[in-house]
């Protein structure tokens, strides 16, 4: 299992890197976090300690529950791989030098 | 420096919620750097003083109360703190008077109104139709027609803490200035512990439903303890403990606990009495559900302690906020039949995920719209509107 449980993030990396390598992850419903993590993870409030032991009990407890957040981890990375994103910062720098020379 | 004064009938524990909230107004308004003073009776229940020197200054709370002897159980009658206020109402900008049907409430808007102080109702629930079918119905209503009903039309605002208790109000018909301002809570109060309960075989491996205030008829306990009967029988999963923690009349009590042993849960009902600090974060820790079954709640501020400490709740339509926090996905609002009631509570127990999910929105839900920041700045920006608005009288 894998713990972010911060109040703010800009991203949020070891979320999908937990998903990546096969693990339960428990992040915040706050911040850029449920973005990130997708159907992938346990959302927690990070203000409360009784919502984040909630969720971590629920990792342990539950395994149904576990294999199916483990599993939506996986589909959930494939949005983060490095050949989507490169080809969308090459769509972004295309797009930019059109309208440089356009004008 | 704005200059408030707070009337309220009672600061006693034994009344629960309206007395508890107001120490939380006056420290939030404090802190806003509102100058804040308090009269009161040294009411402590039927028939009990509490013991406080009367009709001089008390620093308490980090605000200047005032207690004056109650002279009746009946009104809370205290003609000291007539003769008080008529000396010292102009001393203030506004006075906000919180109760409707109670003595000082009365005298307070009367002098205030004399003297051309703005004033401020908090009608605490009463105003609804529920409230004004209650105890002494008749004389609530002739009484609204000849005293209050003046008072109200001439104060410069009503303050109700939800949408619905004004929605419900008898006085919707008549012209009224009102505002929606709902309660804040100390979040911290929400903070959970581990420190008791888990010592307990009682709640060891065993389903806690929690219940959390005073202990009377309009709370709806009976319907509870019928649907938890219900839902034990029918029950296939872990074993259910029920608590109740608040106090009520003797006799109520009594009559409660003798149902619980007809309908044959007396082994599974746990009776604690009133609950504060550590026990009671405790069972803020332990409880996988809150249920608070109420006919009519004009708040509801046990239910925002549950929800802020993150438990699934179940609530009565009744109950004021019910429906705004179903609509965050934060709780379940359930019609007040024992069968519904029994069912809701299985549905929950068996979905430990649905139960953590509803659990954090509650939580969030809490921090989002019942906190003090927000009630402070609400109540510092309704005083400014009303001190700087012109009154005819």
């Amino acid at each position: 299992m894998v713990t972010l449980i911060s109040t703010k993030e800009g991203f949020g990396l070891p979320i999908v890197e937990a998903q990546a390598t096969g693990r339960s992850v428990v992040t915040s419903s706050t911040s850029s976090m449920p973005e990130v993590a997708g159907e992938g993870a346990i959302l927690v409030d990070p203000y409360s300690s009784r919502s984040i032991r909630d969720g971590i009990k629920t990792v342990i407890e539950n395994s149904e529950y576990r294999e199916a957040i483990i599993r939506k981890g996986f589909e959930n990375i494939g949005r983060f791989s490095p050949e989507k994103i490169a080809s969308q910062y090459a769509s972004l720098y295309r797009k930019l030098s059109i309208t440089k020379e356009s004008q | 420096m704005i200059k408030v004064l707070h009337v309220i009938p009672s600061l006693s524990q034994v009344h629960g919620g309206p007395s508890r909230a107001l120490p939380i107004i006056e420290k939030t308004l404090t802190e806003a750097g509102v100058w804040v003073e308090t009269a009161t009776t040294n009411d402590n229940g039927a028939g009990m003083m509490m013991d406080k020197p009367t009709g001089e200054p008390q620093l308490e709370n980090g605000v200047t109360r005032w207690y004056f002897p109650k002279q009746t159980d009946f009104y809370k009658v205290s003609r000291p703190f007539s003769r008080w206020l008529r000396h010292e109402v102009t001393r203030f900008d506004v006075v906000h008077v919180h109760a409707l049907f109670s003595y000082t409430s009365v005298s307070a808007c009367r002098i205030a109104r004399n003297a051309g102080v703005p004033y401020i109702i908090r009608p605490l629930g009463v105003l609804n139709t529920y409230g004004m079918n209650q105890s002494k119905a008749f004389l609530k209503k002739t009484s609204l027609r000849f005293i209050e009903g003046q008072l109200i039309k001439d104060a410069a605002a009503i303050h109700f803490l939800t949408k619905k208790e004004r929605t419900e109000s008898v006085m919707l018909p008549y012209k009224m200035r009102s505002t929606v301002i709902p309660l804040g809570i100390d979040i911290s109060v929400c903070e959970t512990s581990s420190m008791i309960l888990e010592k307990l075989p009682m709640f060891r491996n065993r389903f806690v439903i929690l219940s959390l205030g005073r202990i009377n008829l309009v709370k709806g306990l009976e319907l509870l303890l019928e649907a938890f009967a219900e839902f034990t029988k029918s029950n296939t999963g872990q074993e259910a403990v029920l608590v109740l923690a608040g106090t009520g009349g003797e006799a109520y009590l009594e009559s409660l606990k003798n149902l619980s042993r007809e309908l044959g849960i007396g082994d599974s009902v746990t009776w604690l009495g009133h609950v504060d600090g550590d026990l009671k974060s405790s069972l803020l820790d332990v409880a996988d559900l809150f249920v608070i079954p109420s006919e009519s709640e004009s708040f509801g501020i046990a239910m925002v302690e549950a929800l802020g400490a993150g438990i699934a709740t179940i609530a009565s339509p009744g109950v004021a906020i019910a429906k705004e926090v179903e609509e965050a996905g934060a709780c379940k609002v359930v019609e007040r039949t024992s069968g519904l009631w029994a069912e809701a509570i299985a549905n929950i127990l068996k979905d430990p995920v649905g139960r953590m999910e509803m659990g954090r929105r509650a939580s969030s839900f809490v921090r989002n719209h019942y906190s003090i920041e927000a009630m402070g700045r609400k109540l510092l920006g309704l005083y400014k509107s009303v001190i700087s608005s012109e009154r005819t009288y």
